[in-house]
């Protein structure tokens, strides 16, 4: 870690409250509300979408280690990179972790 | 001479009542003017519309006049309704009151700008029914129908003409979907086609069997779509003005279950003898 850099607060995901989807045949499908098109995302990532609620990403992590056959870190690095993505398209919110998700 | 016109639109027993202020010339209302007007009809309407007819500079902010328009449309609910905004083409709010659409617009001296508007009232309406404003053709025969779907060009309007012979046309480019009582879903006709100069059908909603999502391509064949891919098609082929939270979800909801309770397939076709007797071929099996 970069001792010059202040440790970030952990933080916490859920969905922007304008976004509407739907869970169909185990995937989700997102209106983009800013881009007028429609997102499904596999069923891997349709997981982590149905479980973000105000989550860490590591607690994501240890619900989804137990269904996935992969290693921690691994789903620590995929989750952390789908989250990114759908905070990218203003489809998921960080909240900070001491604040209400 | 500036004029007031009060025009009802009859369309699948459903009525819009359009009052036009500001009337300047027959061009102001052509694409009223060309649609089915009735005349004598004591129902209430479902959708009831008072429009003042604006010039160009009266619907453009100072800071927005090089926005084109037609360009930026925009929608937000207010007060139990919906506001709807495009600079340069129109501007008001359309309201639910006992059960029906009340809406106050100011509208663009432009036929396309008006149509425009009725396009969003009508879209608004089939919503308000429960169900959504698709872009399709459909065609009735024994009491039932199909809706082609597709984009500008697909060949909706050939597939609804080349059923006609059999059937009563429903609508060539956009069909209503509502909610039957008891189940399933019903199509209805809307006012912006003409099918075959024939006049809008005015008939009661016909129930829908199926939805046929259309491409052409270099074989023609049918496939039947799961519910997840056919849930994808039905929302690209929603006819819906402006976006808000609450209808994104219902439209979510209808299409979900449309595409779990009809029979969905795509039909690639050719332009030619051998897409008749594929779509024949499955007409019989279906009906």
């Amino acid at each position: 870690m970069d001792p010059q850099q202040p440790e970030r607060t952990p933080l916490r995901y859920r969905i922007d409250k304008d976004v509407a989807y739907r869970t169909v045949a185990d995937k989700v499908v997102i209106v983009v509300p800013r881009e007028n098109r429609l997102l499904t995302l596999n069923v891997t990532a349709s997981e982590v979408w149905n479980r973000l609620d105000g989550k860490e990403i590591c607690e994501l992590v240890m619900e989804l280690e137990t269904i996935f056959d992969v290693s921690a870190e691994t789903l620590a690095r995929d989750i952390g990179s789908f989250v990114d993505q759908m905070v990218e398209r203003h489809l998921v919110v960080p909240v900070p972790s001491g604040d209400e998700p | 001479m500036v004029s007031e016109r009060v025009y009802t639109l009859s369309f699948s027993e459903h009525l819009v009542e359009i009052t036009v202020h500001g009337v300047q010339g027959e061009e102001d209302l052509r694409p009223i003017s060309d649609w089915s007007i009735v005349s004598g009809d004591c129902r209430v309407p479902d959708v009831r519309l008072e429009v003042w007819l604006q010039d160009h500079a009266a619907l453009l902010p100072e800071a927005k006049r090089d926005i084109p328009s037609h360009t930026v449309e925009s929608i937000a609910q207010r007060e139990g309704g919906f506001r709807y905004y495009s600079p340069g083409a129109l501007e008001g709010t359309l309201v639910p009151v006992d059960g029906k659409l009340s809406g106050s617009f100011q509208v663009l001296h432009s036929g396309r700008a008006l149509e425009g508007l009725l396009k969003i009232a009508v879209s608004q309406l089939f919503c308000h029914l429960g169900g959504g404003l698709f872009h399709a053709s459909a065609v009735s025969h024994s009491g039932i129908c199909f809706l082609f779907l597709g984009p500008s060009g697909a060949g909706k309007t050939t597939i609804a003409t080349r059923l006609n012979a059999g059937g009563t046309p429903i609508s060539l480019d956009r069909v209503g979907v509502v909610p039957r009582e008891g189940g399933g879903w019903a199509a209805c006709a809307t006012p912006f086609s003409d099918p075959f100069g024939a006049g809008t059908y005015a008939g009661p909603p016909v129930p829908v069997r199926g939805l046929v999502f259309i491409h052409q391509a270099e074989a023609t064949r049918m496939v039947p779509l799961e519910p997840l891919t056919a849930l994808k098609n039905i929302l690209k082929h929603v006819a819906a003005y402006g976006r808000s939270r609450e209808l994104d979800e219902q439209l979510l909801d209808v299409a979900e279950r449309m595409a779990t309770e009809l029979e969905c397939c795509e039909l690639h076709f050719t332009k030619d003898e051998r897409f008749w007797t594929v779509l024949d071929r499955s007409q019989k099996e279906s009906l």
